[in-house]
């Protein structure tokens, strides 16, 4: 199941979004949609890497929800990697489309939601090198660029189940990434990743905070682009408070998250992001608040440190960084 | 030819008082199950008060009452997704109806479905502005949404048309607590244990502030 130039994708989403809307009712359509729109910016260091210097990430997400009975989800997203010296520069560009359905049932007592992404990714990897040979820097007049591109495909499918007390949450979920290298050959050949998780959600505290634990195991078709690892897995923590109304600075939420355990080209449901370079994640880190601004509307910042090692070139490096959106309902 | 009058006179009223007995009979039966059917929500049995009633489900479609009740009662039982099936059917056979409309929010609202029970309220409210019942499953909705700004203003509202309430007060007390206006939520607070002098969450909020 390969999706070649993203199409089959597109219209296995569109067929979700097609039942959703049909299953919806429309009678009452007039006011029965509300909107929001996310824009979102992730600036990145890395620390150690032979290969990379900096990550800047920007994008929308633009979200339409059917009364209380699921959504559509549009994003985008562009992400500028700058490689250190002789080592590829990386443009991606990323089309999200997400599809919900909340069913409601009596004998669960608690809501059953079934989810549906699509992410269309190209990445093209521009590497310069000195015409002569010598040391001369790359991007100055003189030197040659190879740009290559390469296309990946996910598609991420989850069942979910709430409880009406909003005290429990759980989710099973598949994801099927494939990517589509253009060169096609050792070590960058055509690989798929299918990525199981489980997730589950237990509320304390009176629902002030919240613990969520996911389990990522994730397969690759092959080893080759990876150091030989094909396989990876991990254990994702987060820690989510929610404040009484005076908190300090007026903080609405805080979050901190832990990633124990490794994790190759993983998709995060929550992030709605694939990590599509092939280092192995080893290690994560991230604390953020959130803050309301009026009734709708809300401000989140997260700061994160990461650890990675790249088997192929036995390169372990570190990033730092820090992420913002802004989210606008009406 | 008299005897002959008089037998088909005679004959007459026979045949009408049989049809009378018959007609009276089914009307008899007809609220006789919905005689029973309220007896038996009154001893709690729910899903019998409703099963009494399929029958005239199945043979009255255009009956907007029955679906009213058989909503009511599968509320009642705690099956949601029945009762709003049930109480859509009534809308759907009177479009003007108040009833099915704030029928509807109940269920609605206790599967948690905010924004759709929110609409059914502001709906009634269209038609009749002050309608209590609209206004409380409104604030409910306000409420589960954290709309805390638009609710502590709806209850004030309400409050002027309602100042005999303990409940609204509740909601305006909530409100300004999420929005940290502490002098306004002990104010509510304090009206409402004028209404109710127990109230648990009035007590402790002032025990908390004082």
């Amino acid at each position: 199941m390969a999706f070649s130039n993203h199409k089959e994708l597109y219209w296995v989403v569109t067929f979700f979004i097609a039942l959703i809307l049909s299953t919806s009712n429309f009678a009452y359509a007039a006011n029965s949609w509300s909107v929001g729109l996310t824009p979102q910016l992730l600036m990145s260091q890395y620390s150690g890497s032979e290969e990379r210097d900096t990550l800047t990430s920007y994008g929308v997400m633009a979200k339409a929800d059917y009364l209380d009975n699921g959504g559509l989800t549009l994003g985008y997203n562009f992400t500028a990697v700058r490689g250190k010296a002789l080592n590829p520069d990386i443009d991606e560009t990323s089309w999200y489309i997400s599809g919900r359905a909340i069913r409601y049932s009596d004998l669960m007592a608690g809501k059953v939601g079934l989810r549906l992404d699509g992410y269309a990714i190209t990445d093209k990897s521009t590497i310069n090198q000195p015409a002569d040979n010598s040391t001369m820097r790359p991007n100055r007049p003189g030197s040659t660029s190879s740009t290559f591109t390469d296309n990946v495909s996910v598609m991420y499918a989850q069942l979910d189940y709430k409880n009406y007390g909003d005290r429990f949450y759980a989710d099973i979920a598949y994801a099927y990434s494939d990517y589509d290298y253009e060169t096609n050959t050792a070590p960058y050949r055509d690989n798929q990743v299918q990525q199981f998780t489980t997730t589950a959600v237990m509320a304390f505290n009176d629902s002030y905070d919240l613990l969520q634990t996911r389990f990522y195991f994730i397969r690759l078709d092959h080893g080759d682009n990876t150091g030989g690892v094909d396989h990876s897995n991990a254990l994702e923590f987060k820690w989510l408070h929610w404040f009484q109304p005076n908190a300090p600075l007026n903080v609405n939420s805080s979050l901190v998250k832990l990633l124990a355990g490794k994790r190759l080209y993983p998709v995060d449901p929550d992030a709605a992001t694939t990590y599509s370079i092939s280092d192995l994640q080893t290690s994560s880190v991230a604390a953020g608040l959130d803050w309301k601004l009026g009734e709708l509307s809300k401000i989140f910042l997260l700061i994160g440190y990461d650890h990675y090692d790249n088997p192929q070139i036995n390169d372990t490096y570190s990033t730092r960084y820090i992420f913002g959106s802004l989210l606008f309902n009406w | 030819m008299k005897f002959k009058l008089s037998y088909s006179k005679t004959f007459s009223r026979m045949f009408s008082g049989l049809i009378l007995c018959f007609v009276t009979s089914a009307n008899s039966a007809s609220v006789d199950v919905w005689a029973e059917s309220y007896r038996l929500e009154s001893l709690t049995r729910y899903e019998d008060a409703a099963q009494v009633l399929m029958p005239v489900v199945k043979k009255e479609s255009k009956n907007e009452f029955v679906f009213l009740r058989m909503g009511w009662l599968n509320y009642l039982r705690g099956n949601h997704n029945d009762a709003i099936d049930y109480y859509k059917t009534a809308l759907d056979l009177n479009k003007n109806s108040l009833d099915a409309r704030l029928g509807l929010t109940l269920p609605l609202l206790a599967q948690q479905r905010w924004k759709e029970a929110a609409k059914f309220a502001q709906e009634t409210l269209q038609t009749a502005p002050w309608n209590y019942y609209a206004h409380v499953r409104l604030m409910i909705a306000e409420e589960g949404m954290r709309q805390w700004q638009t609710l502590a203003k709806h209850a004030s509202e309400v409050y002027l048309r309602y100042p005999s309430d303990a409940t609204v007060l509740v909601y305006q007390a909530r409100a300004n607590r999420w929005l940290n206006n502490t002098t306004e939520a002990k104010q509510a607070y304090l009206k409402v244990l004028e209404r109710i002098p127990g109230h648990i969450e009035a007590l402790q909020y002032l025990e908390e502030h004082r």
